[in-house]
C-alpha cells in the first residue's frame, strides 16, 4: 500500500502542468537524439542538460529521463528505415527490422517496435516500481565500506562486461579517477593538480568531459568514418492505409517475444555495465533459440525485431533501480543523469527515496506517462521523425559542436570548461580509435569522490584497517562480488580453452557418424 | 624493434597513444608522490588516491603499450577487446552498415578521413579562442560556415543560411529564454 500511495502522490507531482510540457519536450527531444545516427542518449542527455537550468529538479530531472528512454524508441526507427542504429542499443533491430523495410514492411515493423517498447517500458517501470523500494530498503543498512566497494563492483562490472577489453577498461576507469581528484581535498583541504589556477579549485565538472567525450568525440569518430559523405539508402514510410498497420499473424508471432524481451531486459538492465546494448543482443539470441522456423532469423522474423526492441527499452528501466537506490551509474547515459542528479543537489543513493520521495517517484511515475506518449508519438508521427534521419549529417555535425561549446560555456561561464571540453573531445575521438571505454571514465568521475569519501570513512571507522571490509557481512559478500569479478576474465577464459579443446576433440568422435549418415 | 616474443615489431599509433597516457600518468604520480598520502590525525592524506591512481595507471599503461607491440598475427585478444568495446557502448556512426552481431567493428565502407578530423579540430580551436572577444553569435556563425563548407562545399547559399539561423535559434535559447549569460562580443545584441 506504501507503494502505490506514493505512486499516486508522484503522479500528482508528476502531471503537473509544466511537468507535463517537460516530460512531452523530453520526450519529443529523446526521438529526435535516437533519430540521430551518431547521437545516443549519452551525448542527447550531455548536450541537452545546459538547457535545463534554470528548471526546478524535478522537471529538469522528468525531462533529462525522458529524453534517456525516449532515445531508444527513436533509434529504432533508423534501424529499420536505413539499416543504420541511432544508438547501439537498437544495432540488433537492424537485423529483421531491416529486411522486414526491404519486404514493404515498414510500417508494421515500427508499429509493433512502437507497441513492443510501449509494453517493455511499462513493464520495466512496473518492476522498477517494486524494486526499488525494497532495493533502496536493503541498501539502507550500508555504511562506507559497502558503499566503497559497491562503487568498486560497479566499475568493474562496467569494465568486465562492457566488451573483452578489461585492461583498456581499466585505463579509462583510471582516467576519470584521475580527474576526479582535480580539486580542493575534501579531507584534508589541500588543492591538487590545480596548478594556481582558480578555475580548477572546484575540480573538473563532469558537464564539460561528458560533453566532450560523448558529443564532440562521437562526431569526430563519424568524421574521421567519411559519415559526412554518406548518402544513406532511406526505405519511405507512410501513416495511415491498410499496409501501416501490423497483422493478427504478426501479433499472435510476437507477444511472447515482447513478455520475454521485457523480463530479460529489466534483468539485464539493473546489473551495472550489462545495459541495453547486451540486453537487446541477448533477446534476439533467446528469440533465434526458440523460434518454430529460426531460419527466418535475419531475412525479415517479427520476433527478431520485437524481442530485442522489448529488452532495450525494459534495460532503460532497469538501469533505473541501482542508479535511483544505490547512486550507481550503469552506463554512460545513466552516468550522465547521475551528474545531473548531483548538479541539481539530489544525492542519489538508498536515502533518495525517503528523503526526497516526491522528486523519486515522480520521476517515475514520469516514465509511465512518458512511454504513453512515446506510444503514440510513434505510431502517428514516424514519418515525421523519419524525416530528421534524413538531415545529411555534414549539416549536423557543426550544429552539434556549436551547440556542445555554447552549452558548455553557459553552465559556468567559464573558457576553461570550453578547452576542456574540447579536450575532452579529441580525447573521446582517440578512446573510440583505439577501443577504449568513455563510459567508464564518465562514471568513474562521477563516482571518484564518493569512492575516495567512503574509503577514508571506512578507514577512520577501522582505525586504518582493511580488514573492516572482511568484519562486516554485508561488505563481505560484496568482497566476494568483487573478487569474482577480478576471477571473471581467468574463469571466462578457461572455460573458452575447455570448450575449444572438446572442439578439437569431436571431429574425431563425429567423423564416423557423418560417414554413416551419408551411406545411409 | 624486438618485441615481446623475440620477434621484429614495430609501434602502432594506439602504442603512441598509450606512451603518452603513460607519460601524462607519470607526472600526474610524481606529483601525487609530493602530497602526504597519511593525514597527521592518522587520516588518509591528499595523497593517497592519486599514488594508487598514478602508479596503476602507469602499470596498466605500460602493460597495454607493451602488448599493442606484439606482431599483427599475435595481436588477436587487444584487436578483439579494442573492436568489441569500441562499439558495446558506442553510437553507430552514419552510413554504418551492420550485418550481424560482430558487425559494429567492421572498417566503416567511406574509409579514413584524418585532414577533415583535423580541420574540424582546428575550427574547434579557433571557437575556443574567438568565442570571448567575438562573442557567441559571430564566432558561431564564422565557424560553422567555416565547418559546412568544408564538409560540403557545394550549397553556399544553404550554408550561409544556416550559418546565421542556427546561432540566431541558439542565442534566442540560451540569451532570451534561459538567461544563460552568453559572450556578447562587438555585435550589439538585445
Amino acid at each position: 500500500m506504501d507503494i502505490l500511495s506514493d505512486l499516486i502522490n508522484g503522479i500528482g507531482n508528476a502531471v503537473s502542468p509544466a511537468n507535463l510540457l517537460l516530460l512531452c519536450a523530453g520526450v519529443f527531444l529523446g526521438m529526435v537524439v535516437g533519430v540521430m545516427p551518431g547521437l545516443g542518449p549519452s551525448a542527447g542527455i550531455a548536450i541537452l542538460l545546459p538547457l535545463t537550468f534554470g528548471l526546478d529538479p524535478t522537471g529538469a530531472i522528468v525531462m533529462l529521463a525522458a529524453v534517456y528512454y525516449g532515445a531508444m524508441y527513436g533509434g529504432t526507427i533508423t534501424s529499420v528505415l536505413i539499416n543504420t542504429p541511432g544508438e547501439s542499443a537498437t544495432v540488433a533491430s537492424t537485423f529483421d527490422g531491416y529486411p522486414l523495410a526491404r519486404q514493404g514492411r515498414a510500417g508494421p515493423a515500427l508499429v509493433m517496435a512502437a507497441i513492443a517498447s510501449f509494453v517493455a517500458g511499462t513493464v520495466g517501470t512496473l518492476l522498477l516500481t517494486l524494486a526499488a523500494p525494497v532495493t533502496a530498503a536493503v541498501a539502507t543498512s550500508f555504511g562506507p565500506p559497502e558503499l566503497f566497494l559497491v562503487v568498486m563492483a560497479g566499475l568493474l562490472m562496467l569494465i568486465v562486461i562492457v566488451g573483452k577489453n578489461r585492461l583498456l577498461g581499466a585505463i579509462s576507469a583510471l582516467l576519470g579517477f584521475a580527474l576526479a581528484t582535480v580539486g580542493i581535498d575534501i579531507g584534508g583541504g589541500e588543492q591538487r593538480y590545480t596548478f594556481g589556477s582558480a578555475q580548477l579549485i572546484n575540480g573538473i565538472d563532469f558537464i564539460p568531459v561528458a560533453i566532450g567525450l560523448f558529443g564532440v568525440g562521437e562526431v569526430l569518430w563519424a568524421l574521421y568514418n567519411g559519415g559526412h559523405l554518406e548518402r544513406l539508402q532511406y526505405i519511405g514510410v507512410r501513416a495511415g492505409g491498410g499496409r501501416y498497420w501490423p497483422t493478427a499473424r504478426d501479433w499472435a508471432e510476437s507477444r511472447w517475444a515482447m513478455v520475454r524481451g521485457s523480463l530479460l531486459g529489466f534483468f539485464v538492465g539493473v546489473a551495472p555495465g550489462a545495459g541495453a546494448t547486451v540486453a537487446s543482443v541477448m533477446s534476439y539470441s533467446v528469440e533465434k533459440s526458440v523460434a518454430k522456423k529460426p531460419e527466418k532469423f535475419g531475412k525479415g522474423a517479427m520476433p527478431g525485431l520485437v524481442g530485442p526492441e522489448a529488452a532495450n527499452n525494459a534495460a532503460t528501466s532497469g538501469a533505473m533501480v541501482p542508479l535511483l537506490t544505490l547512486g550507481l551509474p550503469g552506463s554512460a547515459a545513466t552516468a550522465v543523469l547521475l551528474g545531473g542528479f548531483l548538479m541539481w543537489g539530489l544525492q542519489p543513493g538508498p536515502q533518495l527515496m525517503d528523503q526526497n520521495p516526491d522528486f523519486a517517484w515522480g520521476l517515475i511515475a514520469s516514465m509511465y506517462l512518458g512511454n504513453a506518449i512515446l506510444l503514440v508519438l510513434n505510431v502517428f508521427c514516424i514519418p515525421a521523425f523519419a524525416s530528421v534521419a534524413r538531415v545529411p549529417f555534414r549539416v549536423l555535425a557543426p550544429i552539434i559542436i556549436v551547440l556542445c561549446v555554447l552549452g558548455t560555456y553557459t553552465v559556468n561561464g567559464s573558457i576553461i570548461e570550453v578547452g576542456i571540453m574540447l579536450g575532452c573531445g579529441v580525447l573521446g575521438f582517440f578512446m573510440r580509435r583505439f577501443g577504449f571505454v568513455p563510459a567508464a571514465t564518465v562514471v568513474a568521475l562521477v563516482l571518484g569522490p564518493l569512492a575516495e569519501e567512503t574509503l577514508r570513512q571506512t578507514l577512520i571507522i577501522s582505525r586504518g584497517s582493511f580488514t573492516i571490509f572482511l568484519h562486516r557481512p554485508a561488505s563481505l559478500l560484496l568482497v566476494c562480488v568483487v573478487a569474482l569479478l577480478c576471477l571473471l576474465p581467468l574463469i571466462s577464459a578457461a572455460i573458452r580453452r575447455r570448450r575449444a579443446q572438446l572442439r578439437a576433440e569431436r571431429p574425431v568422435e563425429t567423423d564416423p557418424s557423418k560417414t554413416n549418415e551419408i551411406e545411409v | 624493434m624486438i618485441g615481446p616474443v623475440g620477434r621484429r615489431v614495430r609501434p602502432t599509433a594506439m602504442t603512441a597513444f598509450l606512451c603518452a597516457l603513460a607519460v601524462i600518468l607519470a607526472v600526474y604520480t610524481v606529483l601525487a608522490f609530493g602530497m602526504e598520502w597519511r593525514a597527521p590525525a592518522g587520516r588518509l592524506g591528499a595523497g593517497f588516491f592519486p599514488r594508487v591512481i598514478g602508479v596503476l595507471g602507469v602499470f596498466l599503461c605500460c602493460v597495454a603499450a607493451f602488448r599493442s607491440l606484439r606482431p599483427a598475427a599475435s595481436r588477436g585478444d587487444l584487436a578483439d577487446a579494442q573492436r568489441s568495446a569500441s562499439t558495446a557502448e558506442r553510437e553507430v556512426v552514419p552510413g554504418e552498415v551492420v550485418h550481424g552481431e560482430d558487425a559494429p567493428g567492421e572498417e566503416v565502407p567511406g574509409g579514413r578521413h584524418p585532414w577533415t578530423l583535423l580541420a574540424t579540430v582546428a575550427g574547434m580551436a579557433a571557437f575556443l579562442f574567438l568565442l570571448v572577444p567575438l562573442g557567441a553569435f559571430l564566432t558561431s556563425g564564422l565557424v560553422m560556415f567555416a565547418l559546412l563548407v568544408m564538409l560540403g562545399r557545394r550549397h553556399l547559399v544553404r550554408n550561409a543560411a544556416i550559418s546565421i539561423l542556427t546561432p540566431v535559434i541558439l542565442y534566442v535559447i540560451f540569451e532570451v529564454l534561459l538567461d544563460a549569460g552568453l559572450p556578447l562580443g562587438p555585435l550589439p545584441l538585445p
